[in-house]
């Protein structure tokens, strides 16, 4: 290999060093594939609360109606993601539970989809019963909107 | 030119050199080339098909990543996902076989990077496949070679080498962000405990009556992160590092479920990979000792 070959290697060895580092110290994960290596990089306080969140449909009699993970083809860090920004939320919501009509035909008819959160409170790193607590909420105006009517 | 150079520049320079482009036998490479497309086979097929379904979204959760935006990347609409896992299918195996290595492997490089920008534009960004996409691109600058060659090379070295960084990276940088988004006092956090509460299996159920063990795993995981830029340095120490690392993902994935497959992969690219298939008799006679002619036969078969 000549000195150009060595070159041109080396000059990308440094730019794509460079640019993982100053992604680590400095980016988002906006700066994919140059992200912060931050998955599970937060700090949670041992006396502090764990959250997951999930969503579930609103049936046509107000019934809960299951949204596996699998039925609208998201991961859990996926939908939270989604639905963090609080602006935003209803409209997600929307288009979640439109996802979900499109990929599970045949489930119950559903009026609106709520996303929740499961909140379990740490006391001193030991887990407590859980908490339902409800973060948003969309509901299609009639059952022929939401696309279960024939 | 090096005459004119000071003893301490050209020490570096030499370093340097050792460093980046070490003259590893191509067959090393070539192997891990081979496994590399091997996997994106099962990656695309088997153990990541949750990308598959984002084809199959409303357009609106689709919030493009900055690369994303910058280049001309179509919405990932079902017909855009499934032409770009075709694209990836299909060149792995060329790739498996290896045809083509530079063209054919530029394609699927490409491919799979937008394969990652259709993954991570849904609010959800992995870090594991750092350096497999570097695995993937540095792949592009080796030409085609034998997975029975031995002859030493640079190139193969550098694109080795590069994986290597990248697979390390990911652990070192890791901590980085923990001491970024985290403090410098992560490690007595109850981090772990959320993930156990929230995706243990049920072996990691156990740990969460265990809060000191917990917290001792997680400063275990810490010090193994720091300590990762040992698997660059040409010392046996390496090798326990190496060991710890293949530790470190099996428990991952028996106690919280999580399987950093891309990064498994890459840390084969530290193995003299070049040992799995015995060289042809004709090229290299000296080096066939303890190989049987029989065996070298039954891998004859012609690669280029």
């Amino acid at each position: 290999m000549g000195a150009l070959g060595r070159g041109w290697r080396s000059a990308i060895a440094l730019v794509v060093g460079l640019l993982v580092v100053v992604g680590t110290l400095f980016g988002s994960d906006d700066w994919f594939p140059f992200a912060p290596m931050r998955q599970y990089a937060y700090a949670v306080d041992p006396d502090g609360r764990v959250s997951t969140h999930f969503v579930e449909g609103i049936g046509v009699d107000g019934d809960r109606v299951r949204i596996t993970y699998d039925a609208i083809g998201m991961r859990p860090a996926e939908l939270e993601g989604i639905l963090r920004p609080v602006d935003t939320r209803t409209e997600r919501l929307s288009e979640v539970l439109a996802t979900f009509r499109s990929r599970r035909p045949d489930a119950p008819p559903t009026v609106g989809i709520r996303y929740v959160r499961r909140l379990v409170q740490l006391e001193d790193r030991r887990p407590t019963p859980p908490e339902l607590v409800e973060l948003g909420r969309y509901e299609a105006p009639t059952v022929a909107d939401a696309g279960a009517a024939p | 030119m090096n005459g004119t150079r000071s003893p301490g520049v050209a020490a570096v320079a030499a370093t340097w050199t050792r460093f980046w482009f070490p003259a590893v036998p191509a067959a090393r490479f070539e192997i891990f080339r081979r496994l590399v497309y091997g996997y994106l086979l099962l990656d695309v097929l088997v153990t990541t098909t949750w990308v598959r379904d984002h084809g199959s979204h409303d357009a609106g959760l689709y919030q493009p990543l900055l690369i994303g935006r910058l280049l001309p990347l179509p919405v990932p609409t079902d017909a855009v996902v499934t032409a770009t896992m075709w694209i990836v299918l299909v060149g792995a195996v060329i790739g498996l076989a290896g045809r083509s290595p530079r063209a054919v492997g530029a394609i699927t490089a490409c491919a799979y990077l937008q394969w990652m920008v259709i993954a991570f534009s849904y609010g959800k960004v992995n870090h594991d496949r750092f350096p497999l996409l570097v695995a993937l691109f540095a792949a592009v600058t080796v030409g085609r070679t034998s997975v029975r060659d031995r002859t030493p090379s640079p190139a193969a070295g550098w694109a080795l080498q590069m994986t290597m960084v990248a697979t390390v990276a990911v652990y070192f940088l890791s901590v980085v962000a923990k001491v970024r988004y985290g403090g410098w006092l992560w490690a007595n956090s109850a981090t772990l405990t959320q993930a156990l509460i929230r995706r243990a299996t049920f072996v990691g159920r156990g740990l969460l009556d265990l809060p000191q063990v917990v917290v001792l795993a997680q400063w275990a995981a810490v010090a193994f992160e720091v300590a990762t830029p040992l698997l660059l340095v040409p010392h046996r120490v390496r090798w326990v590092l190496w060991g710890t690392a293949i530790g470190f993902h099996v428990v991952t994935f028996a106690v919280l479920s999580i399987g950093f497959y891309p990064q498994l992969l890459c840390l084969l690219a530290f193995l003299p990979l070049e040992r799995l298939v015995p060289v042809a008799p004709e090229r290299s006679p000296a080096q066939l000792t303890t190989t049987s002619p029989r065996i070298v036969g039954w891998t004859s078969q012609k690669y280029s």
